[in-house]
């Protein structure tokens, strides 16, 4: 073997070791193999049937609470700050040694990958519902609560998929691998991109003249947001109208606006957002989010809002 | 050789360098990634209870006027009947239909003629005008309970001064008459006169509900006027000057702004007050009703959302009583549509 060969054959060897170096070192500890995403989770709606707005209502309604106590719940479960910590001190190897109740983080991943696929399942069985709820819109076109159930329904979609992929992107953040997501981090974006692209913002349309004016910006807004578009336009015109949370509306204005913000970097803006909708009394899920954000931002020290909230509750 | 080692020590160091490349620690993640999603707001799927409104005007009820002259027993129906009519012609209002009233009326006078013939054979007119003025009053009081819950306002008159001119028929006739003798004129003479009415308009909703302590009869409207009459030979019937009656309604109305171009909202909800945009300067009155609505914009219709009374008048702003009851209270919100009748 010549010099040239030789040298070629380490470099090739050196290669594959840093291959192997980089998996060592960004491995997650034990990989799960995700459930399958469900074929068919949807109850199928008879389409000859009479339908029952109350009831498709509720189910709705249902879903997004529980889009939402996911996301509030199931993070603070699947991603521990001492998962991550442990993350980066690459002591995956070595956890149970040198970390109090490492076999917890252990569990903890395993838990937090379980959960991105039941997400996977809820999102497919969401998405699968939407695409009914499309279909009834399309046989009776003037039901103006239905189209608005399909919207909402979309909408529900949407923010599954977005919590996923914030979720998975979390988990990229922090170098584990991605490998048994791939999948179902690909079947989100299609989803997503379907409803994105096409199918709500065509039934938005349809319900355009009937609402007023606030509950169609916020709609919007929140559709904006969860597509992953840039808001930031319809914030500052808006906001600049808002009295400052005085209305339901205005509070969650304030609290996607805030998060919108955030997520692009300007927290100052978000502060700025959240402190209004924090002090607001009429959108409490909006002004409790809001306030539990501030604190998260002032990391663990009470932000000024929060300390005029306990003021308030003492008197 | 010395170069093959050269070379491959230097590769070494590349790898190596790679190698550590690889294991170091990832920059601080963003946690801007994992921020938690605001909750989707339900909005949209909230299916407002709407209320039924009674009227898109001021509705009133006239009730029966009280006569306390005891003289005035003959015009105490035909003055409400016409007033509600002219009320009705003016097109401001939207009128409580006396009909059910009047029927009432009749029971009640001829109840009261009986007892006033009876009377009359035992000689106590005294007796008689007292009894009469009695059976009135609780009737007010009883149509006033059953008209209050159908209206916004009860209009209440009362006749405090009765003037018959007689003889009532023209000087040319007093000189015929008494050509003719007196003894016949007295069986078939008509009788004219003249009666002066007081009457308010009082707000109805705070007196069939109570609402809050504190609030009670609010009058929107409170007149005087003066009304001729004149009846037929037998005096069975009698008919009212209709230009007299209409200078009330006119009246009436005059102190009722028409507040069906307005845009008025709502500024501050506090229970179940709320504050108007509109007050003194735009002739709001205590005791106006009005609802919160909201408009659609493709067809124009209005949703009636809750019903108010205006309890307080500022010169540029108004406080109101959610008088629709807790359950609507939700639909209220800053800057709503506010709509005065």
């Amino acid at each position: 073997m010549t010099g040239l060969g030789k040298a070629l054959a380490l470099l090739v060897a050196l290669v594959a070791l840093y291959f192997t170096s980089f998996a060592a070192c960004t491995a997650p500890g034990p990989r799960m193999d995700l459930p399958k995403p469900p074929e068919a989770l949807a109850k199928k709606v008879d389409m000859g049937a009479t339908y029952d707005n109350d009831s498709l209502r509720g189910e709705v309604v249902s879903n997004l609470q529980r889009a939402y106590s996911l996301n509030m719940e199931t993070r603070m479960a699947c991603v521990p700050k001492q998962l991550w910590d442990v993350s980066r001190k690459h002591e995956w190897a070595t956890i149970e040694k040198n970390m109090v109740g490492a076999e917890n983080a252990e569990v903890d991943i395993v838990s937090c990958f379980s959960a991105v696929g039941e997400l996977a399942e809820t999102l497919e069985s969401s998405y699968a519902r939407f695409q009914d709820f499309r279909r009834l819109v399309a046989a009776a076109s003037h039901d103006t609560l239905l189209q608005r159930i399909a919207v909402m329904q979309g909408v529900a979609t949407l923010y599954y998929g977005r919590y996923l992929l914030d979720l998975t992107s979390g988990i990229e953040a922090e170098r584990c691998s991605l490998k048994p997501l791939e999948k179902v981090v690909k079947r989100t974006k299609a989803l997503m991109s379907n409803l994105v692209d096409g199918q709500l913002p065509a039934l938005m349309k349809r319900l355009e003249s009937s609402m007023d004016r606030g509950t169609s910006t916020l709609v919007t807004l929140e559709f904006s947001v969860l597509a992953g578009k840039d808001v930031s336009n319809i914030c500052s015109k808006t906001t600049k109208e808002l009295s400052g949370g005085d209305s339901e509306l205005e509070t969650a204005v304030l609290a996607w606006c805030g998060y919108a913000a955030f997520v692009s970097g300007n927290e100052g803006q978000a502060r700025t957002y959240w402190n209004a909708a924090g002090q607001s009394v009429h959108d409490p899920d909006a002004a409790s989010y809001s306030l539990s954000r501030l604190r998260a931002m002032e990391d663990g020290t009470p932000a000024k809002a929060v300390e005029v909230e306990l003021d308030k509750e003492q008197k | 050789m010395k170069r093959t080692i050269g070379m491959m020590l230097v590769l070494l160091g590349l790898g190596s360098l790679l190698f550590v490349a690889a294991c170091v620690p990832p920059a601080e993640p963003g946690e801007a990634r994992m921020v938690q999603l605001p909750p989707v707001s339900q909005t949209l799927l909230r299916i407002t209870e709407r209320i039924t409104p009674k009227s898109q005007k001021f509705k009133i009820g006239v009730l029966t006027f009280v006569d306390q002259t005891g003289m005035g027993a003959l015009v105490v129906d035909p003055i409400a009947d016409m007033l509600t009519t002219e009320l009705f012609e003016g097109g401001r209002f939207e009128l409580y239909d006396r009909g059910d009233l009047v029927q009432e009326a009749v029971v009640e006078t001829s109840s009261v003629t009986e007892k006033q013939d009876k009377d009359k054979e035992d000689d106590k007119t005294k007796t008689v005008v007292k009894i009469s003025g009695t059976a009135r009053s609780n009737k007010t009081q009883m149509q006033k309970e059953k008209v209050s819950m159908m209206v916004d306002g009860v209009l209440l008159g009362y006749i405090t001064a009765y003037e018959i001119f007689e003889p009532a028929a023209a000087p040319e006739d007093d000189k015929k008459r008494k050509g003719k003798g007196s003894s016949e004129t007295k069986t078939s003479q008509a009788i004219a006169g003249k009666f002066q009415c007081d009457f308010r308009i009082v707000n109805s909703w705070l007196q069939k509900k109570k609402f809050a302590e504190g609030l009670s009869e609010l009058v929107v409207y409170s007149g005087s006027a003066t009304v001729r009459f004149k009846t037929d030979e037998k005096r069975t019937s009698v008919i009212l000057n209709r230009d007299d009656v209409r200078d009330i309604s006119v009246k009436i109305k005059e102190k009722f702004t028409d507040f069906s171009k307005s845009n008025i909202r709502v500024t501050g909800i506090d229970k179940h007050y709320i504050t108007l945009d509109v007050g003194k300067n735009d002739y709001v009155k205590q005791g106006f009703t009005g609802y919160i609505v909201e408009q659609d914009k493709r067809t124009g219709i209005l949703k009636y959302l809750a019903e108010f009374t205006v309890i307080n008048v500022f010169p540029t702003a108004s406080t109101a009583f959610v008088v629709s009851g807790d359950r609507f209270l939700k639909n209220i919100r800053i800057n709503s549509k506010a709509v005065i009748k």
